[in-house]
C-alpha cells in the first residue's frame, strides 16, 4: 500500500509532466475539469484541476467533480507515475472512473500522449 | 448467385437489399444495421458464417493503416474473428486504392488544385487519402483530435498523425469503439460545436467519413467540395441544402448507392474467390480497373 503522500507525489508528477509537454498544454487548453482522485484503501481524496492548459493538484475534494477516479493507492500511484497503463486495471475493475465517456476518453488520451 | 452481406454498427435506416450484376455474375448485396449493438452484430456474423460468400463489417474498422504500419481496433477485430469460414472485411484493404484514385480524379477534373485547403475530419482511418492530398500540395487540417477526442488541436502533417497513432496503439485495442466514433442512433445526431465551425469555414474541401462530417457540420458550407462515401439520398440533400458545391464519393455508384468501402471490398472478395490472406492490393486494383469502378461526382 502506498502512503497518502506518495499518492500526492504521483499526482504532482503527473501535473508536472503535463506542464512540461508543450504540445499537450495546447491540446488541453480548453479542457477545464476537476478530477477527484480517491484512494479507496487509504480513504483519502485529492483533486486534479485542469484549467487553461495548466494542471494542478489540490488537497481534498471539490463539490462537483467532472471525473471521479477510484482505486487502491498502489494502482493510483503507478498510473499517475506512468508505470502502469490505466487500461489493465480499468478493464479488470480495480480502477473505476465515473464521468462522461467524452472526458474519460480525453483523460486516457492525455495519459497515452505522456507515456506511450 | 453470390451473396454478400454488410453487417454494420450503424443505424438500420441505411439498410438495403439489392441484386446486382458485376463481371458477369449475379450478386445479392445487402446491408444490415445493428444500431450500435456489438453483441447483435457478432451474433449476426456467426449466423451468416459459412452461408454467404463474404461479409462486410460496417460502422467500425478492424485495421487502420498509418505510415506503413497496421493498427488493430480491438472491437472490430473481435467482431471479424466471430466468423470462422466466411471472409470478413472492413474496407481498409480498399481505402488505400480507391481513395487515392478519387483524389487524383478530382485534380484531373480540376475540382481541386494545389494549395486548396482541405479539412479531413479524421485521417487515421483514411491515411491513403490524407497522403494523396499532401502529395498534391494541399494545405491540410486533420481533425482527429478535434472530432474524435474533443481537443481543439488541429493536426497538419502526416508525421503528427503517425505519432499519435503509435502513442494510441494500445488504446485502439481496448477503448470501446463507440467512445471514439458514433455508432447506431448517435450517427444521426448533429452536434455541431460552434468552436469547430471555423475549420469547416476555412476549408475549400471537406473530406472523410460522412457521419463525422455531418455530425459536426455547421449550417452553411457554401461553395465547398465534399469528398466522402456511404452517401444516401438524405446525406446528399443535407450537403446540397447547406450550400456545398459538389460531392465526390470515394466508392462507385452502383444501382443508386454509394456504399461503404466494406461493402465494396466484400464484393471484390466474393468475385476473386481466393482466401483473403492471398489477396493482394494488385488483385483489387486489377479488378477495380476491370469493373471500371470510380468515385461518383455530383455537382449541385
Amino acid at each position: 500500500m502506498a502512503t497518502s503522500q506518495e499518492v500526492v507525489d504521483s499526482l504532482e508528477s503527473f501535473a508536472l509532466s503535463c506542464k512540461e509537454n508543450d504540445r499537450l498544454t495546447v491540446m488541453i487548453k480548453d479542457w477545464n475539469r476537476v478530477l477527484r482522485v480517491e484512494a479507496t484503501d487509504l480513504g483519502t481524496v485529492n483533486s486534479l484541476v485542469t484549467s487553461g492548459g495548466d494542471v494542478s493538484v489540490k488537497d481534498g475534494a471539490f463539490e462537483t467533480p467532472d471525473l471521479v477516479i477510484q482505486s487502491d493507492s498502489d494502482t493510483l500511484t503507478q498510473v499517475f507515475y506512468g508505470e502502469l497503463s490505466p487500461n489493465e486495471p480499468y478493464n479488470d475493475g480495480s480502477l473505476r472512473i465515473k464521468g462522461s465517456e467524452e472526458d474519460i476518453v480525453r483523460l486516457d488520451f492525455v495519459i497515452a500522449m505522456l507515456w506511450e | 448467385m453470390k451473396k454478400v452481406v454488410s453487417v454494420s454498427l450503424g443505424s438500420t435506416s441505411g439498410d438495403f437489399v439489392r441484386e446486382i450484376e458485376l463481371a458477369g455474375q449475379r450478386i445479392s448485396l445487402s446491408r444490415e444495421g445493428t444500431e450500435g449493438d456489438i453483441g447483435a452484430a457478432r451474433a449476426r456474423i456467426v449466423e451468416l458464417d459459412g452461408k454467404v460468400d463474404a461479409i462486410g463489417l460496417g460502422g467500425i474498422d478492424v485495421y487502420l493503416y498509418v505510415g506503413g504500419e497496421q493498427f488493430v481496433i480491438g472491437d472490430g477485430k473481435r467482431l471479424a474473428d466471430a466468423a470462422l469460414i466466411t471472409p470478413v472485411v472492413d474496407g481498409s484493404g480498399l481505402k488505400n486504392t480507391l481513395e487515392r484514385v478519387v483524389v487524383d480524379d478530382l485534380f484531373r477534373l480540376e475540382r481541386i488544385k494545389a494549395g486548396d485547403k482541405v479539412l479531413m475530419v479524421s485521417a487515421l482511418d483514411r491515411f491513403g487519402m490524407a497522403e494523396a492530398f499532401v502529395d498534391h500540395g494541399n494545405e491540410c487540417v486533420f481533425g482527429d483530435l478535434i472530432f474524435n477526442i474533443g481537443f481543439d488541436f488541429p493536426l497538419s502533417t502526416l508525421k503528427e498523425i503517425e505519432d499519435i497513432a503509435r502513442k494510441y496503439r494500445s488504446r485502439l485495442l481496448t477503448v470501446p469503439f463507440h467512445m471514439l466514433y458514433p455508432t447506431g442512433a448517435a450517427q444521426e445526431v448533429c452536434s455541431a460545436n460552434p468552436t469547430y465551425a471555423k475549420y469547416y469555414h476555412d476549408a475549400d474541401v471537406i473530406a472523410g467519413d460522412a457521419h463525422l462530417i455531418l455530425k459536426h457540420m455547421p449550417e452553411r458550407v457554401d461553395g465547398k467540395g465534399i469528398v466522402t462515401n456511404t452517401t444516401r439520398q438524405n446525406t446528399m440533400s443535407r450537403f446540397a441544402e447547406a450550400g456545398a458545391a459538389w460531392v465526390m464519393t470515394t466508392t462507385p455508384n452502383i444501382d443508386g448507392l454509394s456504399s461503404g468501402t466494406n461493402v465494396m471490398e466484400a464484393v471484390l472478395v466474393a468475385l476473386l474467390e481466393k482466401p483473403t490472406s492471398e489477396i493482394t492490393a494488385d488483385d483489387y486494383s486489377t479488378l477495380i480497373e476491370q469493373l471500371s469502378w470510380r468515385g461518383s461526382l455530383t455537382v449541385f
